[in-house]
């Protein structure tokens, strides 16, 4: 047997008996430093190199900052903003959340977060109106998996790492494609309600509440302005606004909406920590990947893949199916860690912009976000919406179709995610 | 409560949220300095460097203790009868084994940094000192699997020791609900 299936065996034995992610990677990488004989302290060497680069300190930033406005009473103001600017239609409470998901999705960067802090409010809302609550469960999930696809992004900023993109131009590529996911699922909501009756009794759409709304929330709206103003007007770095987020988010939670206290600030950070934690998955994976000049997966799966198909499309719709098989037991980020670097040389050297598969891999994690058993955002819309994960998972089914359709449309049209990065920055090649 | 329990039952959150606190605290330093005083100082980055790799260490081992660790389960759970318990139990011993042997590197690895001492690029530190982390961070994940186990077993073995019953199938407990996933 080749050393390199040995190791993969390995691998897939102790995921399999249920061995905590970064144990199995690190243990198959134990088995493959022991095959070659090399020394093992490269695990202990890269198991704290692994951790200091600095972008890698955007992440827990993030999900701090993300937190801490949730808490803080930004979320409440994001959804005063969408109701006013939806106005009556019907299912206009369907819509609202996902207008909502999209306004917090630029201030969190995380799908399940965007789903409780949405959800949450919007959820019994849509039940109060007489909507299905299983069906008012899965727009929030679907929309809450906004999340991480519009800027700032976890999911994209560990792609990023991974792969060694600029997180800037992947944020930037987030934007369009983000606004064509939300679109998808107001229509397949609009769709639904207007086949069920539900809705459509509020008040009409007029500016004065809009914008009376808009003043109540200028400051949950100035977050985004700030992260993506001072990312993209080169004032600092996505690490120094993840900073500067954390702070922006602490002074307006405790000193303009007074909602913070130093107990939410604790949980907030506990709540960080255990995200943190789980980031120990990092370091044994690139200890193994120091060991490409022997143990080359990439090249092995390109040579098995390429020998079906060289299409890019149709590599990239396997690639696809794969993700969202794996999502489906899988938590993306570990997903994201994993598998970029063993299909991201194959999709280049197909002449696919990494940028562009930064952003498929995202959408095909947000359908994972949504599929059972493991399923982030369907955890929390079953909590946050009182009915069983089963029954939310089968109402999430069209938005899922939706979200599809969305990848779709942003494989055939590589240009609809890669035209704002590349005029603000210019091609990368 | 006495300064041991909260220890016990707080240690490695309590150092995670500083490590947190502390690169929060000097990456903005570095921005407003920037900005005031037209000139940043060089330590921000390492020692936001340092408290990143503090805070994935002693988060991975609050995440034993919360059982919190990604692990893929629905090959374990769908098993028939007594068997889960047993797969869990193995996958545990593996988890274990690993935990012992990247004490056993980390303390080859930190003896070369300590014979043969380098400085840090701007604060000047022994090397030693920040990267000892591994060896401690391994050491109390290891901890507090054993902890998990003497637990469950004090309990009167009931459910699963090292992870959420919810995550195997069955209902969750109150003391298992807490919200996060990235």
């Amino acid at each position: 047997m080749s050393p390199l299936l040995l190791v993969l065996l390995a691998f897939l034995i102790l995921t399999l008996i249920g061995a905590p992610l970064f144990v199995s990677v690190g243990l198959a990488t134990v088995l493959a430093i022991f095959l070659i004989d090399l020394p093992y302290t490269l695990m202990a060497q890269t198991g704290y190199t692994s951790l200091t680069p600095f972008p890698l300190l955007t992440i827990p930033l993030f999900v701090l900052a993300g937190r801490l406005m949730e808490v803080g009473g930004m979320a409440n103001r994001m959804i005063a903003i969408a109701t006013r600017l939806v106005g009556a239609y019907r299912g206009s409470m369907g819509i609202v959340t996902v207008f909502a998901c999209m306004l917090f999705a630029a201030l969190s960067g995380s799908g399940p977060a965007t789903t409780a802090a949405i959800g949450s409010v919007t959820v019994p809302a849509m039940k109060r109106e007489g909507y299905d609550v299983p069906f008012a469960a899965g727009i929030a999930a679907s929309a809450g998996a906004l999340g991480s696809l519009i800027p700032p992004s976890n999911l994209l900023i560990i792609y990023g790492l991974v792969s060694e993109t600029s997180i800037p131009r992947l944020f930037l590529a987030g934007i369009i494609p983000g606004i064509l996911v939300t679109l998808l699922l107001v229509a397949t909501t609009f769709i639904i309600s207007v086949r069920r009756g539900y809705g459509g009794t509020e008040a009409k759409f007029t500016w004065q509440p809009f914008l009376h709304a808009m003043w109540d929330g200028k400051w949950a709206i100035g977050a985004p302005v700030l992260i993506l103003g001072g990312i993209y007007g080169g004032i600092f770095t996505p690490t120094e606004a993840a900073a500067v987020a954390v702070f922006y988010a602490l002074f307006v939670g405790l000193f303009i909406y007074r909602e913070l206290s130093v107990k939410k600030v604790i949980d907030s950070l506990r709540f960080t920590a255990l995200l943190t934690g789980i980031l120990i998955l990092l370091t044994p994976t690139l200890a193994f990947g120091q060991l490409t000049a022997f143990y080359d997966v990439p090249a092995t799966i390109e040579t098995a893949i390429t020998s079906i198909t060289s299409s890019p499309f149709l590599v990239l719709l396997l690639i696809g199916l794969f993700y969202i098989f794996i999502g489906t037991f899988m938590e993306s980020i570990a997903q994201v860690i994993l598998f970029t670097s063993v299909f991201l040389p194959l999709v280049t050297s197909l002449g696919v912009d990494p940028v562009l598969f930064g952003i498929f891999t995202v959408i095909t994690c947000e359908i994972g976000f949504l599929t059972p058993p493991l399923g982030a955002n369907l955890t929390v819309a079953a909590r946050v919406s009182g009915v069983t994960m089963e029954k939310i998972s089968v109402a999430v089914l069209p938005f899922i179709g939706a979200y599809i359709v969305g990848m779709v449309i942003l494989i055939i049209f590589p240009d609809l995610t890669l035209f704002l990065p590349n005029w603000f920055y210019g091609l990368s090649r | 409560m006495g300064p041991f329990r909260w220890l016990e039952r707080h240690l490695e959150e309590a150092l995670c949220c500083i490590a947190l606190s502390v690169i929060a605290c000097s990456v903005f330093f570095q921005v407003v300095m920037r900005y005031a005083f037209g000139s940043a100082p060089h330590w921000t980055e390492e020692v936001a460097a340092f408290s990143m790799a503090w805070a994935v260490y002693m988060g991975a081992a609050f995440c034993v203790r919360e059982r919190f660790h990604i692990r893929i389960l629905v090959g374990a759970s769908s098993l028939p009868g007594r068997l889960p318990i047993w797969v869990i139990f193995l996958a545990d011993l593996c988890f274990a084994f690993f935990a012992a042997f990247m004490i056993k590197v980390g303390v080859e690895y930190l003896g070369v940094l300590w014979k043969y001492p380098s400085r840090t690029a701007s604060l000047g530190i022994n090397e030693f000192y920040p990267q000892s982390v591994i060896v401690i961070g391994y050491a109390l994940i290891l901890l507090r699997l054993i902890q998990l186990y003497v637990r469950w077993w004090a309990n009167g073995r009931q459910g699963y020791p090292s992870v959420r019953p919810e995550d195997m199938g069955l209902e969750p407990t109150e003391a298992s609900v807490t919200e996060g996933h990235l």
